[in-house]
């Protein structure tokens, strides 16, 4: 079903993407526990908030981050569907469910970040 | 072939004895389901907290409440087995760790280090 994301190819995607989810998360947690709570509270933290994801090292590492995660998960699921799904029919259509998911979540994703980086 | 129909088959999880590194992995999968969930819930929340002032005040808000605590820690103990237990795949992968004695032990590490992050997620995020 989807030759291009399979066999070694997912297995190289998933520990790549790993290892940038993992970077990102603990850049991430540095920065929220260095900001504190502070500046994140009520409008102000609206606009901080929003200043922080129009930097555009930011915005381009948060849109990686969501891009490797739904590539991931898409690994990961896809494996259990494989694992659980026996008949050929349910499967085709968990994984296009999943793939749909990602997909509207990824896009979803995208969009905000560029509405906040015009804005 | 009759012997297919008179196979035995035992799957009480009452009775199954699971080996440490057999609970680190199904727990690997079951994590790796709840971080699917809750990486929708993340979109959605982003997406939510750029809307506006008010999606932002809805978002700070839900976020504080106490449910949303609780699945914090639930979501961040997923997080750190996951993570662990990934780590320890990434070294097994590359021959670092594969002798059975060396598997078991990092396997109750991973398991119960992630546990005790959960706990204190749980105790920091509640109290």
């Amino acid at each position: 079903m989807s030759r291009k994301v399979s066999g070694l190819r997912a297995w190289v995607f998933q520990r790549i993407t790993a290892v940038y989810l993992a970077l990102f998360f603990f850049a991430a947690t540095f920065y929220f526990l260095g900001a504190g709570g502070a500046p994140f509270g009520s409008l102000q933290g609206y606009l901080t908030w929003r200043g922080l994801l129009q930097n555009p090292a930011v915005s381009i590492a948060t849109a990686l981050f969501f891009l490797a995660l739904l590539l991931h998960a898409w690994v990961g699921v896809r494996d259990i569907v494989m694992d659980y799904f026996g008949s050929a029919t349910l499967r085709f259509t968990a994984l296009v469910a999943l793939g749909v998911t990602l997909w509207v979540a990824g896009l979803s994703v995208l969009r905000s970040l560029f509405v906040v980086v015009l804005s | 072939m009759a012997e297919i129909r008179t196979r035995p088959k035992f799957l009480n999880p009452l009775q199954i004895k699971l080996p440490v590194v057999a609970v680190l992995s199904i727990l690997h999968r079951i994590t790796g389901v709840l971080l699917f969930a809750g990486a929708l819930v993340a979109v959605w929340l982003l997406n939510e907290s750029v809307s506006g002032p008010q999606g932002y005040a809805r978002t700070v808000e839900m976020l504080g409440s106490l449910p949303a605590r609780l699945a914090l820690a639930l979501v961040g103990w997923a997080l750190a087995h996951h993570f662990l237990a990934g780590i320890r795949f990434l070294l097994i992968d590359i021959d670092i760790g594969v002798e059975k004695a060396t598997a078991r032990s990092s396997a109750w590490v991973v398991n119960v280090l992630a546990a005790l992050i959960g706990v204190a997620l749980l105790i920091g995020g509640v109290a």
